[in-house]
Formats: structure tokens, C-alpha cells, sequence
């Protein structure tokens, strides 16, 4: 299985590229203080509106309607008064902390290195199923490693711009009602993780079997 | 190598030069792999299927009992 061979190779040399440039970018970030930071923030609900909410665009005129949904990015917009569902947007504020700019860019420090401990655990597993033992020994340690890195990686890179996020609020003397500061865990990678340790369950009864007919001729 | 409750011998290697057999001139009688046959003679086998039994002791015209003995 020559292509597992390469794929191996290649999901190494992407572990590294991710992990070094996450690292790198995040550290750039940290650098730049004090300077302009990105963070991503919720307008809060007016409690009393119903209906979406209505954005508006400079030079951009919807006969008999309105622009709704995100925010896009390089126009000037302002929301007619506080929206009726809360909205995510994105505050750049001046005179960023080299905290702040670290959790701001957490997101590809976090996820750049959660891939290349994902792809370190990976590539021996792709070489010893290339090699024709998937169930050689480690194996289900491995795929272990991989599903709690998946896990704490996907709830943490997404969390850590939000407590940038509260940071920045808190400096600028933004915090209070209009802004929710409510940080949301995402579920998702906690389920692909359960899913691999799944896996990783049925790789250590395989590798139980394959000891039981090793030798057998 | 064999755990000390492996105490099965194989005669492999007595019945090949009773019967002026090569190891490989087995493999192809038996239809059993040269490696599979090696790893027999050398006492690395934990554990044979009743069809390599049958197939070797038919190419051998041996018995089980002349193949294998306890120590």
C-alpha cells in the first residue's frame, strides 16, 4: 500500500507546517503589542424586538428590504439600533496586551499544534497498516493520544479568541449589557473524539487477536 | 521463541533428510509457504492449522504423531 506510505509523509510534513506556523503566528501576535487586535464579540439582543437583524451598508441600498446575517468583511455597516437575535461580530481595538493578541490568535496556535501531535500519533499508525500490521503494538495507544488531542484542541482553539474577547471588552470599558460575554464550548470534537476512542477500542481487541495467531502456522 | 509451557518438538528436520527432502521441495508438495515451513522447524510456531498438519504429513506420508511429540 504504496499510497498509505506517502500519505504518511504527507500528513507528517503538514503536522510540522501547521504546528511551526501556528506557533510563529501566535508569537508574532504577542510581538505586535501594543497594537491593533482582533477579537470576536456577541451583540447582545435588545430583549424587547423581534425580528432578524437589520444591517446596513454604506452605498448599498435594498429596495423593499435588508441585509441580515454576518457581518461581511472590508465594508463599513452599522446595525439600526440593538439587533432582536444576537449577533457575532468583530472588534478591533488599539493598544492590545501581548496576552490579548496571544489569545486572539490562540485559535491557529492551538490548532497548529493539535495537528502536529495528531499527525506525529498518526504517521506510525499509517506506517505499521502500510506495512501490513495495523494491529502491531501501540497502535490503540496511539489512536488514544490522537482522540484527546482532537478533543482538547477543538474545545480549546475556538475558546481562547472568546477570552480575548472579554479581555478586550474589559479594557476598552466595552463590558456591560450590550455585549454578552457567554463563552460557548463546542461539542463536536468531543464526540470525534469519543468516536476514536472507539476505534481505538477495537484496535487494542485486534491487536489481542493478532497475538493470540502470531506464530501460527 | 517458545514459552516455557511450549514444550511441543517438531521432527521437521529429521523426517526432511530421512526422506532426502528439501525444505523448499516441501513447500511446493504441501503447498504450505517456505517461510511458514521455516518458522516450523525452527521452533518459532506457536500454534498449526489442521490443514498444514494434513498437508505436510500427506507430502511427508508421516503421522502427526511422527511430526510432533511432547517433551
Amino acid at each position: 500500500m504504496a499510497w498509505l506510505r506517502y500519505l504518511r509523509v504527507l500528513i507528517v510534513v503538514l503536522g510540522w507546517a501547521a504546528g511551526v506556523l501556528g506557533v510563529a503566528y501566535a508569537i508574532n501576535g504577542a510581538t505586535q503589542a501594543p497594537a491593533w487586535v482582533r477579537v470576536p464579540v456577541t451583540l447582545a439582543a435588545a430583549p424587547d424586538r423581534a425580528g432578524p437583524v437589520e444591517a446596513h451598508v454604506d452605498g448599498i441600498s435594498v429596495p423593499d428590504g435588508w441585509l441580515t446575517g454576518p457581518p461581511p468583511s472590508g465594508t463599513r455597516f452599522y446595525v439600526a439600533g440593538q439587533p432582536s437575535a444576537d449577533s457575532e461580530l468583530t472588534l478591533a481595538a488599539w493598544g492590545s496586551t501581548r496576552v490579548e493578541q496571544l489569545l486572539a490568535r490562540g485559535r491557529w496556535l492551538v490548532g497548529g499544534l493539535g495537528v502536529l501531535v495528531g499527525a506525529l500519533a498518526l504517521a506510525p499508525l499509517l506506517g505499521a497498516i502500510a506495512d501490513g500490521y495495523p494491529f502491531a503494538p501501540g497502535t490503540a495507544r496511539r489512536l488514544v493520544v490522537l482522540a484527546v488531542t482532537v478533543a482538547v484542541a477543538g474545545v480549546l482553539a475556538p475558546l481562547l479568541p472568546q477570552i480575548a474577547g472579554f479581555l478586550v471588552l474589559d479594557r476598552t470599558g466595552l463590558a456591560g449589557p450590550a455585549f454578552m460575554a457567554t463563552p460557548s464550548v463546542e461539542l463536536t470534537p468531543l464526540l470525534v473524539g469519543a468516536l476514536i476512542l472507539a476505534v481505538a477500542a477495537a484496535f487494542r481487541a485486534g491487536a489481542r487477536m493478532a497475538d493470540d495467531v502470531r506464530g501460527l502456522v | 521463541m517458545p514459552g516455557e509451557e511450549d514444550r511441543v518438538v517438531c521432527h521437521l528436520d529429521e523426517l526432511l533428510a530421512a526422506r532426502g527432502m528439501t525444505l523448499v521441495e516441501l513447500s511446493v508438495r504441501a503447498g504450505v509457504t517456505a517461510v511458514n515451513l521455516s518458522i516450523l522447524k525452527n521452533g518459532h510456531a506457536r500454534a498449526i492449522r489442521f490443514s498444514t498438519l494434513t498437508a505436510i504429513c500427506d507430502a511427508l506420508r508421516c503421522t502427526p504423531g511422527e511430526l510432533l511429540t511432547v517433551a
